[in-house]
C-alpha cells in the first residue's frame, strides 16, 4: 500500500495533479515512488481507494490514470467501464499494471478501453517510460490497443488450452490413490498447440490416461484439443475399453474436423487391482513398455488409423501385465523428430536404449528430465509440440 | 518438398522428394490441382526420395485419398522408405494408399 500520510499530503496540496495513481501494492514494489520521482510530487495524486480515484478523475479530468495492482479484480473492470461510459472521460488514458493477469483478463481490459496494460515483468523504469509516453501523447493510440488485442486473444487461447490439462493438485491426488508415478513433459511450440493429455479415473481401481496429437501445430490447431477434451468428458460412454473409446472418438471427430486434419491418440487403462494395462493407439508413436523394473523397456508397435478420417474405423486393444515397477511411456512424434530427421536425436530403437541406460529406480520425472536434456530443449526450439507421458507402477 | 511430375499421359506420376511438412501445404495443393487437370484414371506418387513426412504431410495424403475416392481415380504410392514407410504403417495408411 502507498504510505497514507504521504498520500494525504499529496492530496491536500495537489488537487489538480496530472496523474492519478491508485495502488494496492507495497511502496517498495509499486510504481508510486518512481512516478513521483520522475514527474514531481506536484503532478501526482495518490489514492488508496479505486472508486475514489475514478470518481475524482471524472470530476477533475487528469491527463492520465495509473492503476498499479497485484491482481485484476472485478472492481477494476467496473470502474474502467464507469469511466468509459462517461462521454467526458472516455479520452482519459488509463494505464494498468498488474502483478498477476490472465490472457482473458487482459483481453477484457483492452476491450473495455484500457490504454495500456503492462505486466509486472516490465520493471519500474520501463513502466515509467510507458507513463511518460502516455503523458506526452506519444502512444500510438490506433496501434497499441490492436496489438494488445491480438496478444490478449493469443494469451486467452493459451490459457484455455492449459486449463484443460490436469492441474498439479488433481494429479497428485490421482497418483496417491492409484499408487502410480505419473509425469508429463508437455511443451507447446506456441504456448499451446495440437497436443493434449489427461488422466481420468474410471473407478477405485482403474485409471484411464491418454495423449493426443492433432496434425499441425501452433495455436491454429489448438481449438481441436478443446474439442477433444469436451468429447472425453462427455457422459454416457464406456471409458474402460481402449479400442471402443478410440472408435467412439473417431466417429465424433470425423464430423468435426475438416479434410486433411486428424488426431493421433494413445489411450490406456490401468487396472491396479488386476495388475494390468490395456491400451490402444491410432496413428500414434509406438509406446514403450516394461513389465517390471527388473525388465528392460521395449517398443510395442500398435498401429491404428488416424482419428477423424475413416468411418467406423476399428482399433485393437493390447493387454499387458502391469505389476510393481512396470512402466508405460507415451510420446508424440516431436520426440523422434527433434531436430527434424535426418538430424533427429532419437528413433524408436535409440529411445529404448536410452531408457534402458537409466538406473532402474529412475522416476518418471527424472526420465522426462533426462529426455529433455538429451534433446537439448533448453537451447533449441521445437518444430512441433511435444508430449512425453510416463506412468510407472509403484 | 520437391515435386517432379514425370508423366501425365495415361498415368499421372509425380516424384516427391526431400521433406513433406506443414510448410509444403501450398505445394501439395498445387500438385493436386495438376492431378485433377490431367484427368488420368491412375495417380502414382513415388516416395523413394522422400526422407521425412510429418503429421501434416500425412494429412495431405489423406486429402489425396479422399479426392481420388470422389473422382473415381486410383491412387498408389510407391517406394516409401525408412521413417516415411514407418509412419504409413503406424497410421495404417499403407492399407488405404495401395503401396506399390
Amino acid at each position: 500500500m502507498l504510505n497514507p500520510r504521504s498520500l494525504h499530503e499529496i492530496e491536500a496540496e495537489y488537487v489538480d495533479a496530472d496523474i492519478y495513481l491508485f495502488s494496492d501494492r507495497e511502496p517498495a514494489k509499486g510504481l508510486g515512488r518512481d512516478i513521483v520521482h520522475t514527474f514531481g510530487r506536484e503532478r501526482v495524486r495518490g489514492f488508496v481507494s479505486l472508486s475514489e480515484c475514478v470518481s475524482e478523475a471524472m470530476d477533475f479530468k487528469p491527463c492520465l490514470i495509473v492503476l498499479d495492482v497485484q491482481a485484476i479484480s472485478p472492481a477494476i473492470n467496473i470502474q474502467l467501464q464507469r469511466l468509459r461510459n462517461d462521454r467526458n472521460c472516455s479520452h482519459i488514458p488509463v494505464l494498468i499494471r498488474a502483478e498477476v493477469m490472465t490472457g482473458a483478463q487482459l483481453a477484457k481490459l483492452i476491450h473495455q478501453g484500457a490504454s495500456a496494460v503492462i505486466m509486472a515483468s516490465l520493471h519500474n523504469a520501463q513502466a515509467v517510460a510507458r507513463v511518460r509516453q502516455l503523458m506526452n501523447g506519444e502512444a500510438d493510440a490506433p496501434q497499441l490497443p490492436e496489438k494488445g488485442v491480438f496478444k490478449a486473444i493469443r494469451d486467452a487461447q493459451v490459457d484455455m488450452c492449459h486449463s484443460i490439462l490436469p492441474d498439479a493438485e488433481r494429479l497428485a491426488r490421482i497418483k496417491k490413490h492409484y499408487r502410480l508415478d505419473i509425469d508429463c513433459l508437455f511443451m507447446a511450440q506456441a504456448g499451446a498447440g495440437g497436443d493434449l493429455w489427461d488422466v481420468m479415473p474410471i473407478d477405485a481401481t482403474r485409471l484411464a490416461v491418454f495423449t493426443a496429437d492433432f496434425c499441425g501445430h501452433g495455436l491454429h490447431v489448438a481449438p481441436n484439443t478443446l474439442r477433444l477434451s469436451s468429447l472425453m468428458y462427455s457422459e454416457g460412454f464406456d471409458r474402460s475399453d481402449p479400442s471402443a473409446v478410440l472408435s467412439w472418438v473417431n466417429d465424433r471427430l470425423r464430423a468435426l474436423l475438416p479434410a486433411g486434419q486428424f488426431a493421433a491418440m494413445a489411450y490406456a487403462v490401468f487396472d491396479v487391482a488386476a495388475g494390468e494395462v490395456a491400451f490402444s493407439c491410432s496413428a500414434h508413436m509406438p509406446p514403450l513398455i516394461r513389465a517390471s523394473d527388473a525388465l528392460p523397456w521395449a517398443v510395442h508397435d500398435c498401429n491404428g488409423f488416424p482419428l477423424g478420417f475413416l468411418a467406423d474405423a476399428q482399433f485393437e486393444t493390447v493387454r499387458r501385465p502391469f505389476g510393481a515397477g512396470a512402466g508405460l511411456l507415451l510420446y508424440s512424434d516431436a520426440l523422434v523428430e527433434t531436430p527434424l530427421p535426418p538430424h533427429h536425436r532419437f528413433d524408436s530403437a535409440s529411445l529404448v536404449d536410452f531408457c534402458n541406460g537409466l538406473p532402474e529406480s529412475t522416476t518418471m520425472l527424472q526420465l522426462n528430465q533426462a529426455l529433455k536434456g538429451a534433446l537439448n530443449l533448453d537451447h533449441i526450439s521445437l518444430d512441433d509440440d511435444l508430449t512425453i507421458l510416463g506412468i510407472r507402477r509403484l | 518438398m520437391r515435386v517432379d511430375i514425370t508423366s501425365r499421359t495415361d498415368v499421372f506420376e509425380a516424384r516427391l522428394s526431400d521433406k513433406m511438412l506443414f510448410a509444403d501445404n501450398t505445394a501439395f495443393r498445387k500438385l493436386m490441382d495438376e492431378v485433377r487437370q490431367a484427368g488420368c484414371k491412375t495417380c502414382v506418387f513415388d516416395l523413394k526420395n522422400l526422407e521425412v513426412i510429418d503429421s501434416a504431410g500425412l494429412g495431405m495424403l489423406m486429402i489425396a485419398i479422399e479426392d481420388a475416392k470422389r473422382s473415381g481415380r486410383n491412387l498408389f504410392v510407391k517406394n516409401p522408405q525408412g521413417p516415411v514407410l514407418k509412419l504409413l504403417q503406424l497410421s495404417r495408411m499403407d492399407q488405404l494408399l495401395k503401396v506399390a
